[in-house]
């Protein structure tokens, strides 16, 4: 496939056992109003979310996830997102084992009102970086706020509204 | 009356910073100003405590605050909570 195509499909969300974003809805001002469905992070631990996903018509080029995220209250300031990657290869990878998550980070600025939405990348070159994902092959993408950061001095939640990922 | 401890103005600030994600209440300043305000407002507290007590006029009263702090807080806690419900 090409870059840009979706490759990265997304089959389910799911909270690791501690330390887990909270699923959280956002009333929008519409009659009847929006419930957004989104999960907090909070801003002062870090806290993670999983995405069980599968790599789907990926041709070596890379990933690019975006990160679509609102602010509970900011309107300012940086929230650190992380995402990493461990690959569920076939008749290889134990999930009762422990993997050590590698994230590759970025520092979101938050919109400038609260309800809006700030749209941000994470890219991971093929290979290593994302843990030798490859196509056809099911994956947990970890994302987590890194709350506490230097770089994090965003108050309050970071609200995640969704993740999609392509081809580089 | 002492100020808080670091444990406890941390506690503070990620309380003060989840109620304001609940509300969703504009803060434009950073973590690290939001709990420099902790700090200052509770140092603040610190000495408008001392110094409501100590301007009390003397008698049994001011002499019960004076030996039990804790008590003169909760009068001050009372009322402050009333002035805001009514000013």
């Amino acid at each position: 496939m090409a870059s840009g195509d979706a490759v990265v499909q997304v089959l389910d969300i799911t909270p690791p056992a501690a330390t887990f974003a909270t699923l959280d809805t956002r009333a929008g001002g519409s009659t009847p109003a929006e419930a957004v469905q989104v999960w907090d992070f909070d801003a002062s631990t870090i806290e993670y979310l999983d995405f069980k996903c599968r790599l789907h018509g990926y041709d070596g080029g890379g990933l690019t996830f975006r990160i679509f995220w609102s602010a509970s209250s900011a309107t300012a300031d940086e929230a650190r997102w992380g995402l990493a990657v461990r690959r569920v290869a076939d008749d290889a990878e134990d999930i009762d084992g422990s993997h050590t998550y590698d994230y590759n980070e970025v520092d979101a600025t938050a919109p400038s009102a609260s309800g809006e939405v700030d749209y941000v990348t994470i890219t991971f070159t093929d290979g290593a970086d994302m843990d030798s994902w490859a196509d056809g092959e099911i994956a947990i993408v970890r994302l987590q706020r890194n709350a506490t950061h230097a770089n994090d001095d965003m108050t309050g939640d970071a609200e995640l509204w969704s993740i999609t990922g392509e081809e580089t | 009356m002492t100020a808080l401890s670091t444990d406890d103005i941390d506690a503070l600030h990620a309380q003060t910073m989840r109620n304001w994600s609940s509300s969703h209440t504009e803060t434009p300043i950073t973590k690290a100003q939001a709990r420099a305000l902790l700090v200052l407002i509770d140092v603040g507290l610190e000495g408008a405590e001392s110094s409501i007590v100590s301007g009390l006029p003397a008698g049994p009263g001011k002499t019960w605050l004076v030996a039990n702090a804790a008590i003169g807080r909760e009068l001050m806690e009372r009322v402050e909570r009333r002035r805001k419900e009514v000013l």
